[in-house]
C-alpha cells in the first residue's frame, strides 16, 4: 500500500475519476455502436434472403438460363450415348464365319455384352477366342465351360467394349 | 485522512483497470467483429445483385439469343415435360417405316438422371426408361435401332437382350431404351 501510495499520490484522485467517467461514456457509446451494427446485420441478412430468393426465382424464370441448362443436357446424353445399332454391326463384321450366335445380352452402362452360340469344331473354337481375346474394341474377357453337344461347341462368352 | 485518499485512488485505479479490461476491450472486440460482418454482408449483397442484374441482361446477349431462336429445337430434343405419348408416336411411326407388326406396348418408369449439371439450379434432367419385347429379324432390329438413336426426341439404348427362337428363325428381343426431359 505504501508503495502504491508513492506511486499513485491522491492528488491525482481527480484524474482517476475522469478516467472512470470517461470509460463508463466510452462503454455507453461502444454499446450503442454494437447495437447500431446488430441492427444492420439484421436488416442486411432479411435483405439478402428476399434478394436470394428473388435471385432464385429469376434463375428459375429465366429463358436464357432455362436453355442454357437444356443445351448442355443435351451435350451432356450425346457425350454418354453409345450407338448399340453401330457396335452390333461392327460386332457383326468382326464375327469369324463358323461362329453362330444364339443370344446377346448388351449392357451400354458397364459397357460388357454377353454372348452364346456355337462353333462347328473345337479348332474353330480356339480360333475364335483367340482373336476376340486379343481385340481391343470387343475384348473377351470372361467364359463359360464351353461343351460339345449335337456335333457342335456351345459357349458362353463375356466381351468388354469401348 | 491522506492514507484513505490514497486507498481510493488504489481502488478507482482497480475499478479503471477492471472496466479496460473486462468491459471496453471484449466490446470493442466484438464491435470489430460485427463491423467486419456487416462489411460482408455489404458486399454479398452488392454481389446478388450484380449477379441479378447480369441474368436479367442475359437475354441481350448475341449468345442467348441464338439460344433462344433455337428454343423449339431444343424442346423437341429435350422436352420440359415426360411427354410419353410423344416416343409412343416416334415408335409407331419407326413401327410403320420398317413395315413390322402391330407395335406391342412397353412398360415405363420415371427417374432421376445419373448426372448432373452446373446450371442445376434452374432445372434437373429426369430419365423415361422404357422396355420393350418383340420379336422381329436381326435386319429389322438394327434398323429399328438405328431410327431410334436418330429420333429427333433423344433416345438412347441402354441394355438390349436378344435370343434365337430356331424354329421361327427370329429373334426375340428385349430392350431398355431413355428418354430424357427437364423437370
Amino acid at each position: 500500500m505504501a508503495f502504491a501510495a508513492r506511486l499513485i499520490p491522491w492528488k491525482y484522485l481527480g484524474l482517476w475519476f475522469g478516467i472512470i467517467i470517461a470509460e463508463i461514456a466510452l462503454i455507453f457509446i461502444l454499446s450503442f455502436y454494437r447495437n447500431g451494427l446488430q441492427n444492420q446485420i439484421y436488416n442486411l441478412e432479411s435483405e439478402i434472403s428476399t434478394e436470394t430468393e428473388n435471385l432464385h426465382t429469376l434463375i428459375k424464370e429465366n429463358e436464357s438460363l432455362k436453355l442454357l441448362g437444356q443445351y448442355l443436357t443435351i451435350r451432356e446424353i450425346l457425350n454418354r450415348r453409345k450407338e448399340v445399332s453401330v457396335l452390333i454391326e461392327r460386332f457383326a463384321a468382326k464375327m469369324p464365319k463358323t461362329m453362330q450366335l444364339d443370344s446377346l445380352d448388351i449392357d451400354v452402362n458397364k459397357k460388357t455384352m454377353k454372348i452364346a452360340g456355337k462353333f462347328a469344331s473345337w479348332q474353330d473354337y480356339v480360333r475364335g477366342a483367340a482373336y476376340f481375346r486379343k481385340d481391343d474394341e470387343f475384348k473377351l474377357v470372361d467364359q463359360d465351360s464351353p461343351v460339345l453337344k449335337n456335333n457342335v461347341v456351345q459357349f458362353t462368352w463375356q466381351i468388354n467394349f469401348k | 485522512m491522506k492514507i484513505n485518499l490514497t486507498v481510493l485512488s488504489f481502488v478507482l485505479i482497480l475499478i479503471a483497470v477492471y472496466l479496460f479490461l473486462y468491459q471496453i476491450l471484449p466490446l470493442y472486440k466484438s464491435t470489430l467483429s460485427l463491423a467486419k460482418e456487416v462489411s460482408f454482408k455489404k458486399s454479398q449483397k452488392e454481389k446478388i445483385i450484380q449477379f441479378k442484374t447480369a441474368i436479367e441482361n442475359l437475354n441481350q446477349d448475341p449468345i442467348f439469343q441464338e439460344l433462344l431462336s433455337n428454343k423449339e429445337k431444343f424442346n423437341s430434343y429435350l422436352p420440359p415435360e415426360p411427354v410419353v405419348e410423344g416416343v409412343i408416336s416416334d415408335l409407331l411411326s419407326h413401327y410403320e417405316n420398317l413395315r413390322l407388326s402391330q407395335f406391342p406396348g412397353f412398360s415405363y418408369r420415371i427417374k432421376d438422371a445419373d448426372f448432373s449439371l452446373p446450371v442445376s439450379l434452374a432445372t434437373k434432367p429426369k430419365i423415361v426408361e422404357f422396355n420393350i419385347k418383340d420379336n422381329m429379324s436381326y435386319q429389322i432390329l438394327v434398323s429399328l435401332l438405328k431410327l431410334m438413336e436418330s429420333n429427333i426426341r433423344l433416345l438412347s439404348i441402354q441394355g438390349l437382350k436378344v435370343n434365337k427362337d430356331e424354329r421361327k428363325q427370329i429373334l426375340n428381343v428385349d430392350f431398355y431404351f431413355n428418354a430424357y426431359y427437364l423437370e
